[in-house]
């Protein structure tokens, strides 16, 4: 497992993509699971840069790895007050676009596209993990 | 992500290529509400070069077709790369919007 501290903004967002893809691409045969991985990394990353510290700047951190053959683990962590995200209600996505309401949609998709992800709050800060295989 | 557009006929032709992410859809949804204010109103978003869309892309889209309906106007995508039709799919957009496979049927039927 690697990790990677940086600050809880937006201009982070690159290098922890960069950071992680660069991680599967060394493993070599996690290649397909990238499209995925990219996708609910950006949602966890955003929810943190949102919403983790209302009251001034905090830090994320990454931890990534495979984890047995074809399968791959990223966790992001804040040091917020504890909130699992997961808990929000999924979005109507059978809704029109009239009643159709803006957001909501970034943990439904993370949710869809992992094959498991766990929320704990431990050791003073929020912890998601995100499982993919093959 | 780059975003350009030209007229064909009576459509709007926006063209939507690299990554509708949190960092670049503001841009695209501030390209697309600009066309809105100038009075185009048959908006067809050709995504045959986007590699990849995310939440956040999916409500620049959302807000932009909200504007279109309101002002009497119409949205259809096309051309729809492997990411992005997962992405549309599951998110409830690929029912919600006119989906085509190409340009040149979107032409045809939108």
């Amino acid at each position: 497992m690697v990790t990677l501290r940086l600050p809880a903004v937006m201009e982070s967002f690159g290098a922890f993509r960069s950071f992680v893809i660069e991680e599967m691409e060394r493993e070599g045969d996690l290649r397909e699971l990238i499209p995925g991985v990219d996708l609910v990394l950006e949602e966890l990353l955003v929810n943190v840069i949102h919403y983790a510290y209302p009251k001034g700047e905090g830090e994320i951190e990454v931890e990534c790895g495979a984890c047995g053959s074809g399968k791959f683990r990223v966790t992001v962590k804040d040091w917020g007050n504890p909130f699992n995200p997961l808990e929000q209600a999924d979005p109507d996505v059978t809704a029109d676009i009239d009643s159709r309401e803006v957001g909501g949609v970034g943990i439904f998709l993370a949710r869809q596209m992992a094959s498991r992800l766990n929320h704990a709050y431990r050791d003073g800060g929020n912890v998601i993990t995100a499982w993919f295989e093959k | 992500m780059d975003v350009s557009s030209h007229k064909q006929d009576k459509f709007f032709i926006v063209r939507v290529s690299g990554r509708l992410d949190a960092t670049t859809s503001p841009e695209f949804e501030k390209s697309c509400l600009e066309w809105i204010g100038q009075g185009e109103s048959m908006f067809i978003v050709d995504m045959k070069e986007l590699e990849y869309m995310s939440s956040a892309g999916l409500r620049s889209i959302l807000v932009v077709g909200k504007k279109i309906k309101s002002e009497g106007g119409t949205l259809a995508f096309t051309s729809l790369t492997p990411n992005v039709n997962h992405v549309f799919s599951i998110s409830g957009f690929g029912s919600m919007f006119k989906v085509h496979d190409s340009l040149e049927t979107a032409l045809k039927n939108s």
